[in-house]
């Protein structure tokens, strides 16, 4: 067995060192998905959801690509992972 | 899930756009002086307009760091908030529970007790069975 040093980067988390502790982020999967999404260039907001939103299904709706709504779903739940900003989702 | 809306779509853009604005944010682990396993929880009862159904949620810290979190929403219909906390510190407290046979299996001591927080004062009396349980009946 062979000893590879400092953990670095595993399943696309990164792990840096530092005094104050180890750090866990998936910086590069959160931009690689704004890129992937062509939202690079929008307007940040400070909060992940608008206040009181109530998300409901009923029959007048505009339904929108299943397949695109659904994979961005499961790249955010796998970015959860470190982000637990993230888990009301 | 099975079809969503345009809505919903607008919420996942929603989380993008907070994205951009923090796409560094991770977990610290700090070196503490002791594995003080603390949790906390809190529930938004009859949160869904569709079905009525309360979401729960706890995280966890071993140490003063975050280890486990989870929201999810409740399998069943609560006639409270009381009871939508219960059940959702009914849940907390199985994690706490894993996190605790979890290091007494890795031998690592346990010296301080467990600690769960919850905002909610006539949940915490339930737990504590300071009340009746005809009163928490409705």
């Amino acid at each position: 067995m062979k000893s590879l040093g400092h953990l670095k980067y595993f399943l696309g988390i990164e792990v840096s060192r530092s005094k104050e502790g180890i750090f866990l982020s998936q910086q590069k999967y959160a931009l690689d998905l704004l890129k992937e999404t062509g939202m690079t260039a929008c307007n940040p907001v400070s909060t992940p959801i608008e206040e009181n939103l109530k998300l409901s299904i009923h029959p007048q709706q505009i339904h929108t690509n299943k397949e695109h709504y659904q994979r961005l779903v499961g790249r955010l739940m796998h970015l959860a992972h470190t982000r637990p900003d993230l888990a009301f989702f | 899930m099975h079809s969503p809306s345009e809505e919903h779509m607008k919420a996942v853009t929603r989380i993008l756009c907070y994205l951009k604005s923090s796409p560094g944010k991770g977990i610290l682990f700090k070196k503490g002086d002791n594995l003080k396993i603390d949790g906390y929880t809190d529930a938004d009862w009859a949160g869904s307009i569709q079905d009525r159904r309360s979401t729960s949620g706890y995280f966890t810290f071993v140490g003063g760091n975050l280890v486990t979190w989870r929201s999810k929403k409740q399998e069943v219909v609560v006639r409270s908030s009381a009871e939508a906390e219960y059940r959702g510190m009914a849940k907390a407290i199985c994690e706490l529970l894993w996190i605790k046979n979890l290091m007494q299996e890795l031998q690592v001591e346990q010296i301080y007790p467990m600690r769960l927080y919850c905002d909610s004062k006539a949940t915490c009396d339930i737990a504590h069975n300071r009340v009746q349980n005809d009163r928490t009946k409705n």
